[in-house]
């Protein structure tokens, strides 16, 4: 799919702004603080409903104003599609085509996004919950039945946690936490069965990519590290069947864990606690790989994700990338560049010149020079 | 100052109603000051009788003038069968469709502990009173609503049930009637066939 162009007002440091985009790359470049990633965020929000850095929707609007507004006509094999994000001081809203979307995650699974920027490296290094957030956006991008299914599951989990907050062990109703126990096991199996299933595929497309890299010298691999001790790989080895052993574990594992859940006061077991860990050479990257190798498998990670949105919808996404090319050595440059210069739609944004042997790939690219809350067509060299 | 004092004072009270924001309560608020002192008499009036009259029916706890209501009280009523909804208005739209001719059990809300609503804060223990004391009930359908306050009601409402011996059952959902399968969404499919039938 492809941006065909992006309408910004008020949004961050552009009060107002138009702007048509290439097919192929779109290369931004302009000095520090001159507004270039606030274009990947505009095009982030309009694909998510999230925020790249925001904590509010709010701060997003421009400094005195009091409202924003974003829209992006989008090309797409299954249709066009025009997407609107209001902000105002009443609260948020969002329309695809015209019709309102009850809430702005809504959003979630149109206009479908890569976003690559060198903090994506808390992917390797950061909490588990780093890497929840990453593989359900992931799989919602591509399947509004999973994102429905991880609403329910974490609205039953924060009504189950919000009464053991309140309950000890002795004013406990336990056919009560029974039944949320019975609906988390049924939710929580098919978020994680659907987990699984899309890791495999990340974990087949990155593992290629980190060998192209390394000339095959090391192997990739990423594992789902479930709460409790489940065989996924045997469990889940047909498909319906599957989930509904899953099932039927997740729940004798809940079970099991209820006494820690009362002394804790909080549940303790099931996808929301789940990690992925991501191995080379059959070790945790993140305890002893190194500044490289981790950047080599974020990357790896990046573009198995244009694979897996790609197989998984028959549509390649749009790839954002901020700021990654200083940062990548020539090997992993000449990668992603190869990516590049393939049928994909991508926003580029940097504060360096170009490397020779990017200037090549970019020959064809759509060049601008972004400024003072303008973006204006510029030569590219 | 914007308004007069008693025309301030009814805007406050009117936005206090469930539903009715600063603008709408205003726009009531002009329009009552505009009705003949006659109409406006026979509204408060509707108000304080209502609230006088309306009582819980000790039985089913819908909202009734009588104890007990017209529905527990009426003769040809089915007594083997309880439809345990969550709030009185449930009762009027199964009531509307004419089809169901047992009783009710009117919850009073769903478990949300998110809200600070347990089962001790919904008429739980006086469902399983009325079911263990009257030995005709044969059946209880569960028609709280499907979200997930609803299903952890009704799932928690049958385990308590179940042990006494009777028959549970849940409303189907699914697929509403005149719908397209390919517009349902995914989680909707899956139940509708979870509680498919034989033909």
């Amino acid at each position: 799919m492809n941006i065909r162009s992006l309408r910004l007002d008020n949004f961050r440091n552009y009060e107002r702004l138009s702007l048509n985009l290439s097919d192929g790359i779109n290369f931004f470049s302009g000095p520090n603080a001159a507004g270039k990633t606030n274009l990947l965020e505009a095009v982030y929000l309009l694909a998510t409903g999230r925020s790249l850095r925001a904590m509010k929707h709010g701060e997003m609007i421009r400094w005195g104003a009091d409202w924003m507004y974003l829209k992006a006509i989008v090309e797409a094999k299954a249709g066009d599609l025009e997407i609107e994000v209001a902000v105002n001081q009443e609260g948020k809203s969002s329309k695809i085509n015209g019709v309102n979307s009850k809430r702005i995650h809504e959003l979630l699974g149109n206009l479908r996004v890569v976003f690559f920027s060198p903090d994506e490296i808390a992917l390797v290094k950061g909490p588990p919950v780093v890497r929840r957030k990453y593989i359900d956006l992931q799989i919602s991008q591509v399947s509004k039945a999973y994102y429905r299914f991880a609403l329910l599951y974490y609205r039953l989990l924060g009504q189950k946690n919000a009464y053991l907050k309140d309950h000890n062990g002795s004013s406990v109703d336990s056919k009560l936490l029974d039944s949320w126990d019975e609906a988390l096991a049924s939710t929580g199996s098919q978020l994680m069965a659907a987990r699984f299933k899309a890791l495999q595929a990340l974990a087949e497309n990155s593992s290629r990519y980190v060998g192209e890299m390394t000339g095959d010298r090391e192997k990739f691999h990423i594992a789902y590290v479930p709460s409790v001790n489940l065989n996924l790989q045997e469990l889940l080895r047909d498909g319906q069947g599957g989930i509904t052993r899953l099932q039927a574990e997740l729940q004798a594992a809940i079970k099991e864990s209820r006494s820690v859940e009362l002394a804790r006061r909080v549940s303790v077991v099931g996808p929301h606690r789940d990690d992925l860990r991501f191995e080379l050479d059959g070790k945790d990257l993140r305890a002893y790989g190194s500044q490289g190798q981790q950047r080599t498998a974020v990357l790896a990670l990046k573009l198995a994700e244009v694979d897996f949105i790609s197989e998984a919808t028959g549509d390649t996404p749009v790839l954002l990338l901020d700021d990654v090319f200083s940062e990548l050595d020539e090997t992993r440059r000449g990668l992603l560049l190869k990516v590049l210069s393939g049928k994909i739609q991508s926003m580029i944004t940097s504060t360096d010149p170009l490397t020779n042997d990017a200037q090549t790939v970019f020959r064809k690219a759509a060049c601008y020079t972004v400024g003072g809350g303008r973006v204006i067509p510029a030569a590219p060299w | 100052m914007l308004y007069p004092d008693s025309m301030l004072k009814l805007i406050e009270r009117l936005t206090k109603l469930p539903g009715i924001g600063p603008k709408t309560a205003q726009r009531l608020a002009y329009y009552i000051v505009t009705l003949p002192e006659s109409e406006v008499k026979n509204l408060a009036e509707s108000m304080v009788v209502a609230r006088q009259k309306i009582i819980y029916c000790s039985s089913c706890f819908n909202l009734s003038e009588t104890d007990p209501c017209e529905i527990c009280s009426n003769p040809f009523r089915d007594k083997s069968t309880i439809c345990v909804v969550e709030q009185p208005r449930d009762v009027v739209a199964m009531e509307k469709t004419g089809q169901y001719k047992g009783l009710y059990h009117v919850l009073h809300g769903a478990i949300s502990p998110l809200e600070g609503i347990g089962p001790e804060d919904l008429r739980v223990k006086e469902l399983l009173k009325r079911v263990e004391a009257g030995k005709d009930v044969t059946e209880v359908i569960l028609a709280t609503n499907t979200d997930v306050e609803g299903e952890t009601t009704a799932m928690y409402v049958a385990k308590l049930l179940k042990p006494l011996g009777l028959k549970v059952t849940r409303i189907a959902h699914g697929v509403p009637v005149g719908g397209d399968l390919e517009f349902a969404d995914q989680i909707t499919l899956s139940r509708a066939l979870e509680g498919r039938r034989e033909m």
